[in-house]
């Protein structure tokens, strides 16, 4: 190899030795994180995360690459030594592409083997649901698009002086890239290749696009790297402009009338050397959240591309590292060449400069929450705005305490998301019993910021020594630590108090008789089988073999489906509809019948019974209220909707048995052993963390839930006060179903008991009253 | 600088200007500049802050091109054939960037790959000379110990041409020393070394050659000890302030008041000089000496100077260029 070469390569690997070690040692400690809550907690789930780490470290190393090797050269003013050597440029290009390529190389062969590692090491307890994605087609997708970050970067980076307005031109660039390329994938699988032409064209394309992505960087890269050269004129140029001839005399806005006070003019300065990189980065921001809001509203979230697409998670990955890159550009200016010597040997108050270098970038990041806020429909639900909102925060505080750290500016870039990610790794053993976690890390930040508060001083005079390193450290060490903390604190210390009365009035409470053996619950039939004797006589609408019979979801579900099949204009099919939906109103009569004779479990009544009279009745209105439903024909129906309404339970009984269900359920519920614990279906301690804590909150919660239930009318709905997390799936539980809208819509305790006679009085409300207009 | 001297620089000359424009937007670096420089000698440029010193030394080096005009050096042309020049020279900036994480030995290892063997030996050399020590990063050295480094790479290949560009601002005196030193043994076998600086007192030191650019313009370009030996001081005592006494005949670069004392810096200056101050002219105490370099400097680059116009003498309405 050429000497020359050889030692620019030797160069250049050692310029990003600092962020290789960083990226690789994080790809480790990141990966030993996720085997350790594989470890504690052999979720399914944990298995993302690795492929996450794999795919998110070689990228991070392709972004990170060109600003360290091209933009904090020239920062550095190295790269204008460099050009004073006899070194042609092309070959200092070559160097660079080269060191970038294989260490983004090494990055994947290491991230890959330990991806490697965890599949075979824990593939017995992890079911592997992401085969797709170890494609070879896959695999060069990934590779290739690693390959186009690079040099994208590289040519962003030769283009720009300043590393970070590359960066910064970097995201928006590859982002669209990404889904242009996406777009001409789906372009070209649409139509149709009848002569194989198509898939050499193909390859063509693609060797054409990688040879084009590899050359791109020689045009800017020449021009700086290359002599400057200028047009030459053709004669000599006209004699001497003014030259420093001008007197001095400075604009009226810098006179002494407008002397500044000393707040105004740390604000001016900040505000000055941080302006054109936030408005960049705001810029960004706006432009894609609102891109990401049109595209809910032009589309809804109803389209299965729109609804299951992983557009939210990358806009929320995108909205991070955009605050946690404003959060570097507290302090990086000043960290350029030290200007921060400027401050320091002034003696400027250390509490001006700090706050000075907070305040734009601050309301930079405010102004991203307030986009997450307002635009954020297309994140699909509310829990994971709140988790985008506190994961920009972690970002922002890690950037302002890495802007501090570094003592390479640029490096602050990377090390920064890097922070970011060990934070939030360090969550992970939590999140799966946890859903609420997540929105706990932005406490991480309190720390940072103390810490780059508290690092002022010797960040203004340079005094980096070992001890600031270990300050430091325990700050981040504080950060991890603060979140579960914080998360535990606040979750038994919200405990309800102890309710020993109430408790020993429940316990005292006459159960049915046939009680005592439905705390047995292998003896007890589901409802489905109890009523069987009962289905025999009333048979429903539709065909129902045996295993269905057995399940009163799926029964309940073909019922659904046998009332809404029938068309509402034609006499028959409309009483079809008004007989199944009497039928679902008989079964769930007898059903509660049952729960007061003690025959079946509780759950069946506060799990499907009150659900299915509720759709019932709602079918029953609809076909009421239907106005193209004629008069007569009305007419004729109008005996089976009554038929229908009488076989309704009685309020009475509907309350008796609602109360008695919850009663027997809290009964059946003191007698079971966790963990995990169970409350009508639902689990309800949040996972194996401090089990005994656990208990103890989930029985506090229950007593309470059950308390308050049981002290309300049934028509009031859920008590205000209700604890989220006592069922694991926050709100949930009160079947609001606002926030489970796209989420998991799982059966659950409808308290809202109070629908179906509001139902009832509607539908015989509007019977009268049609009635009456028909006379 | 008479013509012998002209002749015999331009047929030696190591590097060539030939009617030289640069101007960067609305500004004018170099206007008209022409120059050849000779072998084997220190030749100074000297000019203030934005003379355009560091834009000439940028172009000689091929890293911006003359909007106007021939620049070579070594024989070869600035524009295209920067590369072998780069190779044929050494260059220190005013502010050297070297990498902060190497230490002398790595850059110095680093540096040899793109020159000629014997780099590194004479780099090593050179080092153990300037006591620099080997296992210090470069971000833990002093000012004076990085200029060394920086020193040490440009003259390990043993370049014809050295190019300092404000070599010694800011370094302590010993440093300072080494430098000046370095350089008069560089053109003692033979090299050359073209120093732009404005310690002036230094170059009156070690230069044998002097440029002076004034506003992008070259004012002056002359063997020191030639331009010293023209260019005189008199000084006048006058009787009482306000008198009115002859201007001394030659070409008159500035006049200074001083109370009752006038001084003029003259260039050939004739030795009858004294039969223009009779008794009644009201002027005693008169006497001649050498103008320093740095009186030159002053008298040549001070805009605010007087500059006394004598109407019979077409010479001194043009003294500066004259010089030249």
């Amino acid at each position: 190899m050429n000497v020359a070469l050889r030692h620019l390569l030797w160069k250049d690997t050692r310029m990003i030795a600092s962020l290789a070690t960083a990226i690789l040692v994080g790809t480790l400690v990141f990966q030993l994180m996720i085997w350790f809550t594989i470890w504690a907690n052999a979720s399914p789930s944990n298995i993302y995360y690795t492929i996450a780490l794999w795919i998110l470290m070689p990228n991070l190393m392709a972004l990170g690459v060109p600003p360290m090797l091209v933009g904090s050269e020239e920062e550095s003013g190295t790269l204008g030594w460099l050009r004073s050597l006899p070194v042609p440029w092309p070959l200092v290009v070559v160097s660079k592409s080269l060191v970038g390529v294989i260490a983004v190389g090494v990055s994947w062969v290491f991230s890959s083997l330990l991806l490697w590692m965890t599949i075979s090491v824990w593939e017995s307890v992890l079911p592997l649901t992401v085969e797709s994605m170890l494609q070879s087609d896959a695999i060069r997708g990934f590779a290739f698009f690693s390959l186009e970050l690079l040099f994208t970067g590289f040519f962003l980076a030769y283009l720009c002086r300043s590393p970070l307005r590359g960066l910064i031109i970097l995201v928006p660039t590859i982002v669209g890239l990404f889904y242009a390329m996406q777009w001409v994938e789906a372009w070209w699988d649409s139509h149709e290749d009848p002569h194989h032409l198509w898939s050499i064209g193909r390859v063509l394309i693609t060797i054409a696009y990688t040879a084009f992505l590899i050359l791109m960087p020689l045009l800017p890269a020449r021009r700086r790297l290359a002599r400057r050269r200028s047009r030459k004129s053709a004669g000599p140029p006209p004699g001497l402009a003014e030259r420093d001839d001008q007197p001095y005399a400075p604009s009226a806005m810098l006179g002494e009338a407008s002397r500044p006070a000393m707040w105004r003019a740390f604000l001016w300065q900040a505000w000055r050397q941080q302006s054109r990189p936030l408005i960049g980065l705001a810029i960004v921001a706006v432009l894609l959240m609102t891109a990401f809001w049109l595209r809910t509203f032009l589309f809804g979230l109803t389209r299965p591309w729109v609804s299951s697409d992983n557009m939210p998670l990358i806009v929320s990955v995108v909205l991070v590292l955009v605050c946690t890159w404003m959060g570097c550009l507290c302090f990086y200016p000043d960290s350029i060449s030290r200007r921060h010597f400027f401050l320091a040997d002034r003696g400027f108050p250390k509490r001006h400069v700090w706050w000075s270098r907070i305040v734009a970038p601050a309301l930079a990041m405010v102004l991203v929450l307030l986009l997450v806020h307002y635009l954020g429909a297309g994140f699909r639900t509310r829990p994971w705005q709140t988790i985008t909102r506190s994961c920009c925060l972690l970002g922002f505080a890690c950037g302002l305490l890495s802007s501090m750290w570094m003592s390479r500016s640029t490096l602050a870039f990377f090390v920064a998301p890097l922070l970011t990610l060990a934070i939030l790794f360090a969550s992970m053993p939590f999140l799966d019993h946890y859903s609420g976690y997540l929105s706990y890390v932005a406490l991480a930040a309190i720390p940072l910021v103390v810490a780059s508060w508290r690092m002022t001083g010797d960040w203004l005079k340079d005094a980096y020594r070992w001890t600031t390193q270990l300050r430091v450290s325990g700050y981040i060490l504080l950060a991890v630590l603060v979140v579960p903390t914080t998360f535990f604190v606040v979750r038994f210390g919200g405990m309800p108090r102890e309710l020993p009365e109430w408790r020993a009035e429940m316990m005292a409470k006459p159960m049915p008789k046939a009680f005592a053996w439905t705390s047995q619950p292998q003896s007890v039939p589901t409802i489905a089988g109890y009523l069987k004797p009962w289905l025999a006589t009333h048979p429903l609408p539709i065909e129902v073999d045996g295993n269905l019979v057995d399940s009163p979801l799926m029964l309940r579900t073909r019922t659904l489906e046998s009332l809404n099949l029938h068309g509402s204009n034609n006499t028959d099919a409309l009483l079809e509809s008004i007989q199944s939906a009497q039928r679902m109103l008989e079964w769930s009569k007898a059903a509660r019948l049952a729960v007061l004779d003690g025959a079946v479990r509780p759950t069946e009544v506060l799990l499907y019974a009150d659900p299915d009279e509720r759709a019932a009745l709602n079918t029953l209105y609809n076909r009421v209220l239907n106005l193209h439903v004629d008069a007569e024909t009305l007419a004729m129906v109008t005996p089976a909707i009554e038929d229908a309404l009488d076989a309704m339970a009685s309020e009475d009984l509907r309350e008796e048995s609602w109360r008695m269900a919850l009663a027997m359920e809290w009964r059946l519920y003191q007698s079971r052993r966790g963990p995990p614990k169970m409350f009508a279906g639902t689990y309800v301690d949040g996972g194996n963390y401090f089990p005994r804590l656990e208990r103890r909150r989930a029985d506090r919660n229950v007593d309470y839930a059950v308390h308050s239930l049981l002290s309300h009318r049934v028509d009031d709905g859920p008590p205000s006060s209700a604890d989220f997390y006592t069922f694991g799936v926050p709100v949930d539980i009160w079947g609001t179903g606002t926030d489970t809208y796209y989420g998991r819509y799982e059966d659950r305790i409808d308290f809202y008991v109070g629908l179906g006679p509001y139902y009832k009085a509607l539908i015989e409300q509007t019977l009268q009253c049609r009635r009456a207009s028909d006379r | 600088m008479n013509m012998a001297t002209q002749n015999m620089a331009a047929r030696n000359s190591v590097l060539s200007l030939k009617s030289v424009y640069k101007r960067f937007q609305q500004t004018v670096a170099l206007h008209d500049v022409s120059l050849d420089v000779p072998s084997g000698v220190v030749f100074a440029l000297l000019g203030e802050n934005g003379a355009g010193k560091s834009t000439l030394i940028k172009i000689l080096t091929g890293y911006e091109s003359a909007d106007y005009g021939h620049a070579s050096v070594l024989g070869r042309d600035c524009d295209f054939e920067s590369m072998e020049i780069r190779r044929k020279i050494g260059y220190v900036s005013d502010a050297p960037a070297l990498y902060e994480w190497m230490t002398p030995p790595e850059i110095g290892w680093f540096t040899s790959a793109f020159y000629p063997k014997g780099f590194l030996t004479r780099y090593q050399q050179l080092l153990a000379e300037f006591n620099v020590p080997a296992e210090t990063k470069i971000k833990n050295l002093s000012k004076g110990q990085r200029a060394k480094v920086a020193l040490a790479l440009a003259i390990g290949h043993d370049p014809e041409l050295l190019i300092l560009d404000e070599p010694t601002s800011g370094l302590d005196p010993m440093v300072r020393r080494q430098f000046l030193e370095s350089m008069v043994d560089r053109a003692a076998v033979g090299r050359t070394v073209l120093l732009s600086s404005h310690q002036i007192s230094e170059v009156e030191r070690v230069a044998d050659w002097v440029a002076i650019l004034h506003h992008g313009q070259l004012k002056v370009v002359a063997p020191l000890e030639e331009l010293k030996t023209e260019v005189q001081m008199v000084t006048a005592t006058v009787d009482s302030l306000g008198s009115v006494v002859p201007v001394p005949r030659g070409e008159v670069l500035t006049e200074v008041h001083t109370g009752r004392q006038i001084r003029w810096i003259v260039k050939n200056l004739p030795d009858d000089w004294r039969d223009d101050f009779p008794p009644s002219a009201g002027a005693t105490k008169l006497s001649a000496q050498r103008a320093t370099l740095e009186e030159i400097f002053i008298a040549i680059c001070d805009d605010r100077a007087t500059r006394p116009v004598v109407e019979d003498d077409a010479a001194l309405s043009r003294p500066l260029e004259a010089l030249s």
